[in-house]
């Protein structure tokens, strides 16, 4: 456990004890200002959007764009696990993928079959991360190269299994899952929970402190007597929960799985949270960053699809150079905190 | 004592493998049991025909491999392969006098995006990953819009010669070039003072740095031949497949790095060589070839690859450890 870093989170804590903006600035990460900062990016990008379209701010389009934006930033927030140990996970895309193929494939109409079907999906996510994590940290390959053979694994398995999209989601689910209510919807909801759990892990508990030591130094870590191993694992099991969530929730989305549905999801949740200011090597940034980041990735993308209907081009031609663009970006932005 | 002297006599074979003569031992096993699965193919004509197949992959693996003995990693090259085989085909379009000078203005543009992926990994300091992987997503969105999604044009005669042609009608000229290629690159790794300087930043950047190295510059050039290799590889690929189509490229990445790891390269850098290398590519394209003999598809092609990487890299790392 890392005094000093206690010791500075502490301090913050009583600056700002009892007052709304302390309220916020802790749900906005504490020890950084890149994350508020990304914020303000956000509202500024927000701004300039609703200038040159200014139909994005239709509460339509707005509750499109936070359904839009949901599975993205569940898949990213696993990521940032992983990356803020130090880690990396290539292979979220793929396992998506998967669980959509899995989803599709097994779901009946009977009720019994659906909830069979969802645990069956999430406990392969846990079973796929927990893999990833056995390889990375006992068998010693490069949390890199593990993850890129995992995923091209997972993607040959989510072939065989479906050559094209289809497979059956009964109407129920896909009903339940998408149900919205003006801005609200049942993913939104989902995202909210997990975003919860998922700052009040990273921020609060010994876990998550242990999360970004793990990134900061690895040794130390382990010198102080904390099970690594245990520590590393777990980011990827948590990575490869979220991803099943995110599979179920995208089948039912789609109504059908297929082996390519989850591949942008592997660049995008790393661009989300290394825009969102979590640097790669781990020890830095935050949860709170990238669902900022997140949300900036799925709204271009959005804002995309807008301009291109508008003028008419093929708008996935460019998502791809976009995406590209933006992380090289974020990466550059960031490089001197390294 | 007796049981360390017994555990070590046992890791006879093992300490063969990792030496890294290993490969050349599997690629014979895997000949043998390819001769057994299809007897009356194997033979001198199909054995040259399968260099042939394998001269693309090899050629781009050369420059992965020495990417890879720095300690970096190039996943742009599968996009480059691509990008460069759309557009040399629709510049061409079947005009034989074009052949050389868009080949030429190809081999450019490879380097040119090596060299961006070099100033990335240099001068932004960006992770060689993340770097060539947005170059690998920037490059796919440019060779969509280029082709609206649908390629054209026609591979004129000459162009196919480097592809599929045989001098004397018996070697085929894209398993020359890349044994030429080979040769070239094992000479600058073994014997200039480039190529030491390649392997002494691959095992310790720092040290290399402190002994003079100018560590940036040998990057650069060494992302920057990658990106050459990979558009040498994807004329001669266009030659060899003689259509042009949007997917050529699609399996280069995980090839190349398969052909580099099954060859003995180290993913922590500074151990390995283009020697390994030539076996690795081989053994891929041997793989494939018997995968698609006992009728295993792409996706039975991608498990088995993205395993045999696991596990050799597993084993390699169990060596740096012990």
């Amino acid at each position: 456990m890392p005094r000093a870093e206690t010791g500075r989170h502490m301090e913050v804590e009583k600056i700002y004890r009892g007052k709304l903006a302390g309220f916020i600035t802790r749900i906005i990460h504490p020890e950084r200002h890149s994350a508020s900062m990304i914020w303000m990016v956000l509202l500024f990008l927000v701004i300039i959007v609703v200038a040159i379209v200014p139909d994005f701010i239709h509460p339509r389009n707005i509750s499109n764009v936070l359904i839009q934006m949901v599975p993205l930033s569940l898949v990213s927030i696993g990521q940032t696990f992983v990356i803020l140990a130090g880690g990396i996970d290539l292979s979220i895309g793929p396992q998506v993928s998967l669980i959509t193929v899995l989803a599709s494939n097994l779901m009946q109409d009977t009720l019994w079959m659906i909830c069979a079907t969802v645990l069956l999906c999430l406990l392969c996510g846990i079973v796929f991360g927990f893999v990833n994590g056995i390889l990375a940290h006992y068998v010693n390959i490069p949390p890199l190269i593990v993850t890129l053979c995992t995923g091209f694994i997972f993607q040959g398995i989510a072939f065989a299994l479906h050559k094209t999209t289809g497979g059956h989601i009964p109407d129920v689910v896909h009903e339940v899952l998408t149900a919205s209510w003006w801005i609200l919807s049942v993913p939104l909801l989902i995202f909210i929970v997990f975003i919860f759990i998922g700052l009040w892990v990273l921020n609060r508990t010994r876990y998550g402190r242990y999360v970004y030591a793990l990134g900061g130094n690895e040794e130390v870590l382990g010198n102080a007597g904390v099970n690594i191993g245990r520590v590393k694992i777990a980011t990827y099991t948590i990575a490869g929960f979220l991803a099943s969530i995110t599979g179920v929730y995208l089948a039912a989305r789609l109504k059908s799985g297929g082996a390519h549905y989850g591949t942008a999801f592997t660049l995008n949740s790393i661009t989300a949270v290394v825009v969102g200011g979590t640097t790669l090597g781990g020890g830095q940034g935050g949860l709170s960053g990238t669902i900022a980041g997140g949300i900036i990735v799925s709204m271009l993308n959005n804002v995309l699809n807008n301009v291109s209907f508008r003028y008419g081009f093929q708008s996935s031609y460019y998502k791809n150079i976009l995406t590209g663009i933006i992380l090289i970006i974020a990466m550059l932005f960031y490089r001197k905190k390294r | 004592m007796r049981d360390k002297d017994h555990a070590l006599k046992s890791r006879g074979i093992v300490v063969f493998f990792l030496k890294g003569y290993g490969v050349f031992a599997g690629l014979i096993l895997l000949l043998i049991i390819s001769a057994i699965v299809s007897p009356q193919s194997f033979n001198a004509t199909d054995l040259l025909n399968l260099g042939k197949q394998a001269a693309g992959l090899g050629i781009v693996s050369i420059g992965q491999t020495i990417v890879i003995l720095t300690g970096g990693i190039d996943l742009s090259v599968g996009s480059i392969i691509s990008f460069i085989h759309v557009f040399s085909v629709g510049t061409i379009l079947g005009r034989a006098h074009l052949v050389f000078p868009v080949s030429a203005l190809c081999l450019i543009m490879g380097l040119a995006v090596g060299c961006c992926n070099g100033l990335g990994v240099t001068k932004a300091r960006i992770s060689p990953f993340v770097m060539t992987l947005c170059m690998d997503l920037i490059l796919r969105g440019l060779y969509l819009i280029y082709t609206k999604g649908q390629p054209r044009g026609i591979v004129p005669d000459n162009l196919r010669f480097i592809g599929r042609g045989r001098v004397l009608s018996i070697l085929p000229v894209a398993f020359i070039i890349w044994l030429l290629l080979s040769a070239l690159f094992i000479f600058i790794l073994r014997k200039t003072t480039f190529g030491a300087r390649i392997y002494a930043i691959g095992a310790n950047a720092r040290t290399a740095y402190l002994s003079g190295v100018k560590n940036e510059r040998i990057i650069f050039t060494i992302y920057a031949l990658s990106g050459f290799c990979a558009s040498i590889a994807a004329i001669i690929l266009t030659g060899d497949v003689g259509a042009v189509s949007l997917g050529l490229g699609g399996d280069y990445a995980l090839d190349s790095i398969a052909a580099v790891v099954i060859g003995g390269t180290s993913f922590v850098g500074g151990i390995g060589g283009v020697e390994g290398t030539i076996a690795g590519a081989f053994i891929i394209k041997l793989l494939t070839a018997l995968l698609q003999k006992v009728n295993i598809s792409h996706s039975g092609r991608l498990i088995i690859q993205g395993m045999l990487i696991l596990v050799i890299v597993g084993v390699y790392s169990r060596r740096s450890r012990t």
